[in-house]
């Protein structure tokens, strides 16, 4: 079992980070794929070849996936031919993650991509499991509670919004209660990855029927550009200012005193 | 259950890592092998470059003797000469174009080397720097705006020597850091957040203050093992001697209402 924990908080929730570059549908991927294997090979020495269904229109197609994975499990840089993005579930802090973002898309730059990015991604998966007494929905601030009427008790709830920032959209989205069985959030593809501590807790409870709940911070940032690392890495930055800080303002006091 | 995420698209397959060979090194190997094919058995070491003679002295004398002439293309308009194959134990030395090598000798070679490197320093452009260098160097100017620690010991408490320092602060040089300089770094971050959550003074005005436990927290901070609760707890102590501290005269002037007046000088920035 691993006993991975993401973050520096004292009890972290964060179960999955993402970070992602949409790029305009590049199709000789497949020709830039060694050049890139070479150059992440010291740090992704593994390699899974996959598929993806695209349904683009009436007639779904299937592209090429290249999924390279640290040695622990830990990391994976996915390769295709609309994204390219960088999987955790290990996470020390986000200066570290940047780096290890920053590295990824130096490589890109040194094979000489030359893609077009449409949309700038960065996204944080915290999952709630409640301690003993409490219910998913003491970590979420007051105003996301939702209602309960008299003599009902909720089974699932999920909040949504969009806040806009400075060139940039936070999508956040919480479930407390999470739907029953759900472990992560809808439309969310996770790499084969080793499972954090906090996952395997969740799971946990799944199974014995108790209820769990998630804060899915969404960061996007329309690029419209060709490709640049510099630059994109600059927009990284600011991105997860704002995820940092609309993730904690959707916690409760209860949340911040345990986990923080 | 398993430890690893079950995802839907999951078909993994044992992709063969791709293991590019140095090609052109083995064909010129190989076209020696052709070349000296009558021969006794020999080592081949080569001493091959695309702009620079190796070897020189030495290889020189034979090249007349056992030299066959130009035995293979490394690439498109590069000669490879086998120079001497003179007895089994001894490696046949490959030179690059032999023929500009004999035309010149060696003082004239020099001084025409040393003409054309002064003249591609002169007009090479500044070292291209990477995404990551320049987010590891601003991650290392934020921690030394943090500490406020000299470079040695900065380098102590990121468990690297001062000259592995430097090059992490370079921002033109391209360099991996390891899993534990990585984590090392990381936690050494932590701490300086943890530091400027609770003053604004750099932590080196008194990280060699004695503790009430023993030791500093400057001590704590370059130990082989970090202790994050350690170092927080001395981080407390040390605050509190700060605000026990008689006021100094520039800050009691601060306090009083007395600004720096802006010097000519200053950059916008300073503002």
């Amino acid at each position: 079992m691993t006993t991975t924990a993401l973050g520096t908080w004292r009890k972290p929730p964060l179960a999955y980070v993402v970070a992602e570059l949409v790029i305009s549908p590049y199709y000789s991927m497949a020709a830039k794929v060694p050049g890139l294997q070479d150059r992440l090979r010291s740090a992704f020495p593994r390699t899974i070849e996959a598929k993806e269904l695209v349904i683009d229109g009436a007639k779904p197609s299937a592209q090429p996936l290249w999924q390279l994975m640290s040695v622990d499990l830990k990391h994976g840089v996915q390769l295709g031919t609309r994204s390219i993005s960088l999987h955790a579930t290990s996470y020390v802090q986000s200066s570290d993650f940047l780096g290890r973002w920053a590295e990824v898309l130096d490589a890109i730059q040194a094979a000489e991509l030359g893609a077009f990015v449409e949309r700038a991604g960065l996204r944080y998966i915290d999952l709630i499991v409640p301690k003993e007494g409490r219910s998913p929905a003491d970590y979420l601030a007051p105003g996301l509670r939702g209602i309960e009427p008299e003599g009902g008790s909720s089974t699932g709830a999920m909040w949504a919004t969009a806040f806009q920032f400075d060139g940039s959209l936070v999508n956040l989205r919480a479930a407390a209660p999470a739907p029953q069985g759900l472990l992560l959030p809808p439309e969310f593809n996770a790499l084969p990855l080793n499972k954090p501590v906090v996952m395997l807790e969740a799971e946990k409870r799944l199974k014995a029927e108790a209820s769990i709940g998630f804060v899915d911070t969404d960061c996007i940032k329309d690029i419209a550009k060709v490709f640049d690392a510099g630059e994109l890495l600059g927009a990284y930055a600011e991105m997860q200012k704002l995820t940092s800080k609309t993730f904690k303002a959707a916690l409760s006091d209860i949340a911040k005193g345990e986990w923080m | 259950m398993s430890d690893t995420i079950q995802t839907r698209h999951y078909t993994a397959r044992q992709a063969a890592l791709l293991q590019r060979p140095p090609s052109d090194i083995i064909e010129a190997a190989d076209s020696i092998v052709d070349v000296l094919g009558t021969r006794d058995q020999f080592t081949v070491q080569l001493n091959y470059s695309s702009t620079r003679v190796y070897g020189a002295h030495v290889n020189i004398i034979g090249a007349g003797a056992a030299g066959r002439g130009p035995a293979a293309a490394l690439t498109a308009g590069t000669k490879v000469v086998v120079l001497s194959t003179s007895w089994p134990t001894t490696a046949p030395e490959l030179l690059v174009d032999l023929d500009d090598y004999q035309a010149e000798n060696s003082w004239s070679r020099w001084s025409g080397e040393a003409k054309k490197a002064l003249q591609n320093a002169a007009s090479t452009a500044p070292r291209q720097t990477t995404a990551a260098a320049r987010w590891r160097v601003e991650r290392l100017s934020s921690l030394q705006a943090a500490f406020g620690f000299t470079i040695q010991d900065l380098a102590a408490v990121l468990d690297i020597t001062r000259p592995q320092l430097y090059k992490w602060l370079d921002a033109t040089n391209d360099i991996k850091l390891q899993e534990a300089s990585r984590a090392r770094l990381a936690t050494v971050e932590h701490m300086a957040k943890e530091w400027t959550s609770r003053s604004t003074v750099p932590l080196s005005s008194v990280s060699k203050e004695p503790l009430t436990a023993g030791g500093t927290a400057f001590a704590l901070l370059s130990a082989d093992v970090i202790n994050d609760a350690t170092v927080i707890g001395a981080f407390d102590e040390l605050v509190g001697k700060l605000h026990g501290q008689p006021k100094s005269r520039s800050q009691r002037l601060r306090d009083a209402g007395f600004t720096r007046r802006p010097s000519v000088r200053a950059l916008p920035s300073d503002e």
